[in-house]
């Protein structure tokens, strides 16, 4: 079920009403029970999945509160059991994520013919789940949060369906905590108000921005040969712009189903594409899996702690699993490591800048260095748009030898379309930039008259339902994070 | 005093939800009015039929006593004009363009709610049949409807029946179906401007060639094929190969079981199509059939008025706009035929053969038209022609062909058998066909024309 579609529109207010009027004590049996229906319409069979990694992590979070002794925990014990927990999530993933493109590398490298007699589908979302529940382990073992008792409320922090299949990948101190406390919550108009402002404001990105770039961008990489200069560079612009509101998008509509149901996820992106430096960007964006890489891999390889040709190979190696996280190619690998070495790159020049004293940023300063920034990321983007490292290679190639013009028209795009676009994009620049300096859109509007803030509840319904790409006259496009 | 105070004490506790239940319905309100207002931008109605018919039912005066309801076959044969004074009571013509089964249950609903209806005549052309209404991707008939009924419980379960949910929003909100149409260039100052004329807030249908809303839902066109001049490019699905479907089924019977719930008789029937049309697509016995056994298993009634014999209605095609309808005379004389006979003016035994199978077979040899195909190679056109008739009548042909660019036309055959024609590719222009019943060319039977 995705968010831009009907069954969404039906499946979420009988969701929210039936929540808000059954007895407070079975809320969260309701929403877990919502959840697995959710999931279930993609692909029933693979919920079992993520019931098999609820119990192992359930029964870890179990084990290892047996496992404590005073001042701590009988420590081979609790490492076996987080082992354990580890191991078995991971081999699941392994198995229906990289299995098979690990059989292609060996046929590849050893020119076998290796196969697996049966077909491996990728379960939707099983790399966000299973994150989670991982890190819930790890926190139960660090002691940071205590273990869970009722299966059923941790069964609903793992499969929230809001953020079930695209993340954010939710810490089970904000998500766990709030559902302990979910028949304590009472019905909030402020809470329900910002949320369906959100997933508004989600929809717009996705179906106004997002999609309609889709269209220039599809046309464009399937037919990058026949281009020149400028479509391709175009091309790598509106790639990075359908992206992040593809991703942006679903994480506002996770975030607003959430909030709807007086529940608070975690800020997924932060205004990415005004970050000044790489190490910034990263900061700003999928903030819940760079914070979980963070607290789960690069800390414990020893992050910064060890010297500077450490830190630079713990980022190496953070960015290369998290180019393999995004899937099972080697494009998403060259992306990631390509994301190391610019961050390499900017540390060598930040501690070149600090031993140099150089002077705080004008404003002059701080644009180019988000034009720079964002030109960086964008062309890494482009490894990860592409089908293949050799296609993206085709694609730079082709940029710098073909700079035939052809009209913008011929990919799809009308004028319309084109104008929409453009003003759409100013509109997420102007609310970025809001943001940025903390000015919240969403109070301003709230703080207006109400005439006034109907008006642009209307206006923006309306936007996006005239201006979207969706319905049975296009071909409705998934959001891209789904894949992962 | 302690009830006002629980009812206050409540009052706060559930403030928010109370706030909140307000504010929704407020904003469905004021969505819904502001769908009717982007609706009336978006839709190009200017050449609507049946917004014109849709207003006229909702509001009829009179009781409206008896109702047509079915197709284009439907709209444009019977003339409540005529078939008023006839019966003698007042009826209104329900057709619209290709109206399917579900649309015609969802227009009783509509009629039947402000008017005592006694019968229901509800015209089954074959191509009513075949339609599985979750598999439509075509949905302008049913929009064609659906705009202009009222908000309703029958309007609501009439979208959400006809369609896949993919469909539904274009559906309930024809802004959103339109929406493209509203980005193009000119389109908002050409509509308001065709919108704000007089005709168009009058409901009055614009005068188009040829055609023309004559009131309660009867279009009639002044155009008559001459000479059995029917023709047709490639061929057709055989009436034979096509089934009721479940769908079809479901919705014939709600509406038979609406019918003797409310006491109205129901009566199915077909009206009259060129024998050109029917002997070109099939067995046409095998759709009377099913209609047969619908009827019997559901004890209707059900008239074919294809099976007319030739004194109460000739086929000829002078009574015929095209290959499927009926023109304004042939509408008149039907409308006349057909009040007349469901006034027991007229029997059914004197005016029906039992089957088209007999029909045929008392109609002498004749050619009622053509079907033809074009096949282009790299140097020319090949034009296959076929004969459409009910028997093997002696065919001998000349044909003519003219250029666009050419001034005058040019005899390519004379006289012989049916032959395929061939043209240069480049070459754009006009066949004329003449087939003749005598290899002297005294009698011509047919004059066909057409563009290749």
């Amino acid at each position: 079920m995705l968010f831009n579609s009907i069954e969404y529109l039906i499946f979420f207010p009988l969701v929210v009403l039936i929540y808000y009027v059954i007895p407070k004590k079975y809320r969260y049996i309701w929403l877990l029970l919502a959840s697995y229906y959710f999931y279930m319409c993609w692909s029933p069979e693979y919920a079992i999945l993520i019931a098999l990694s609820t119990v192992i992590t359930y029964l870890s979070g179990l084990g290892l509160d047996k496992a404590k002794i005073p001042g701590g925990y009988r420590a081979t014990l609790a490492k076996m059991i987080v082992i354990l927990s580890c191991v078995s999530n991971l081999s699941i993933l392994f198995f229906y994520k990289y299995f098979q493109w690990m059989i292609d590398n060996i046929n590849n490298i050893f020119h076998s013919s290796l196969s697996i007699p049966f077909s491996i589908l990728l379960p939707v979302g099983i790399s966000f789940y299973t994150f989670q529940a991982l890190s819930y382990t790890i926190d139960v073992y660090r002691g940071e949060i205590e273990a869970e008792k009722n299966i059923i409320r941790y069964a609903l922090f793992v499969s929230f369906f809001p953020q079930l299949v695209a993340g954010p990948i939710e810490r089970s101190a904000n998500l766990l905590t709030q559902i302990d406390e979910i028949h304590e919550k009472r019905f909030d108009y402020q809470n329900v108000r910002s949320g369906l402002c959100l997933m508004i404001y989600g929809m717009f990105l996705k179906l106004v921005i997002s999609d309609r770039a889709a269209i220039y961008v599809d046309n464009v990489f399937d037919h990058y040969s026949q281009c020149g200069f400028l479509e391709l560079a175009l091309a790598a612009v509106m790639f990075a712009i359908q992206i992040l509101c593809d991703f942006n998008g679903y994480s506002t509509i996770a975030k607003g189903s959430a909030k709807v149901l007086n529940i608070d996820l975690m800020d997924n992106f932060k205004q990415p594409y005004l970050a000044t430096s790489i190490k910034q960007f990263w900061r700003r964006w999928h903030i819940s899996l760079t914070s979980w890489f963070t607290d789960y891999l690069y800390k414990p390889l020893g992050g910064s702690r060890k010297g500077i040709m450490r830190k630079m190979l713990n980022t190496m190696i953070v960015f290369g699993v998290s180019g393999l996280w995004h899937g099972a190619s080697w494009h998403y690998v060259a992306w990631g490591i390509l994301h190391g070495i610019f961050q390499n790159i900017g540390t060598v020049f930040d501690r070149f800048c600090n031993k140099n004293q150089v002077r705080e940023m004008t404003i002059l300063g701080k644009i180019a260095r988000i034009v720079i920034t964002f030109m960086i990321t964008d062309i890494a983007w482009v490894f990860f748009r592409a089908e293949s490292c050799s296609q993206a290679i085709g694609f730079f190639r082709q940029m710098f030898i073909s700079f035939r013009e052809q009209s913008l028209l011929e990919f799809g795009l009308r004028i319309h379309d084109w104008v929409i676009l453009g003003m759409a994009v100013a509109l997420l620049l102007i609310v970025d930039i809001m943001h940025e300096n903390g000015i919240r859109f969403r109070e301003k509007i709230f703080a207006m008259p109400i005439y006034f803030r109907w008006s642009v509840y209307m206006l923006a319904v309306w936007g996006v339902l005239i201006f979207g790409i969706y319905g049975v006259e296009y071909d409705a496009s998934q959001f891209i994070y789904f894949q992962f | 005093m302690m009830q006002v105070n629980l009812f206050i004490s409540n009052f706060r506790k559930y403030k928010d939800t109370i706030i909140f239940a307000g504010l929704a319905v407020l904003f469905v309100i004021l969505f819904g009015a502001t769908n009717r207002l982007f609706s009336y931008f978006a839709m190009d109605d200017v050449s609507s039929y049946t917004r014109i018919t849709m207003h006229e039912l909702y509001g009829q005066d009179e009781n409206i006593d008896i109702l047509f309801l079915g197709s284009s076959h439907c709209y444009r044969a019977l003339n409540p004009e005529i078939t008023d004074s006839i019966f003698e009571e007042n009826t209104f013509n329900g057709g619209t363009s290709a109206q399917c089964l579900d649309g015609s249950y969802a227009i009783l609903v509509e009629a039947d709610k402000k008017n005592d209806l006694k019968t229901v005549y509800l015209e089954m052309y074959y191509g009513v049949q075949g339609n599985e209404y979750k598999k439509r991707t075509e949905m302008t008939s049913t929009y064609a409807i659906s705009d202009y009924m009222r908000p309703s419980v029958n309007k609501f379960c009439y979208l959400i029946n006809a369609s896949d949910k993919e469909y539904w929003m274009n559906g309930f909100m024809p802004a959103v179906r339109n929406r493209n149409q509203l980005m193009e260039k000119g389109y908002l100052k050409d509509i308001l401007m065709k919108k704000s004329q007089a005709s168009y807030k009058n409901y009055e249908y614009p005068a188009k060639n040829n055609e023309r809303y004559q009131g309660k839902g009867y279009v009639a066109r002044y155009f008559s094929i001459e000479n059995n001049g029917f023709s047709h490019e490639g061929g057709w699905t055989g009436i034979s190969e096509q089934k009721f479907t479940n769908d079809d089924i479901k919705s014939i019977k709600n509406i038979i079981d609406y019918c003797e719930k409310h006491q109205i008789e129901l009566v199915l029937f077909v009206s009259p199509m060129p024998d050109y049309l029917l002997t070109g697509t099939g067995n046409y016995d095998n759709y009377i059939n099913q209609v047969e056994k619908i009827a019997d298993e559901h004890g209707i009634k059900y008239y074919d008025f294809n099976l007319l014999k030739e004194q109460y209605f000739p086929n000829q095609s002078t009574y015929f706009a095209d290959t499927d309808h009926l023109n304004v005379y042939g509408a008149k004389k039907f409308s006349e035929l057909f009040a007349m006979f469901f006034t027991g003016k007229l029997s059914k035994e004197e005016m029906f053969y039992a089957s088209y199978e007999e029909k045929m077979k008392n109609t002498p040899a004749q050619v009622y038209g053509i079907v033809y195909d074009i096949e282009e190679s790299e140097e020319e056109k090949e034009i296959s022609i076929i004969p459409i008739c009910n028997k093997n009548p002696d065919i001998y042909c000349t044909i003519y062909k003219k250029a666009y660019n050419s001034e005058k036309y040019t005899e390519i055959e004379t006289l012989t058998v049916l032959q395929n024609v061939t043209v240069p590719v480049d070459e754009k222009g006009e066949l004329c066909i003449y087939f003749y019943s005598d290899p002297r060319g005294e009698n011509m039977t047919n004059e066909i024309h057409i563009n290749y």
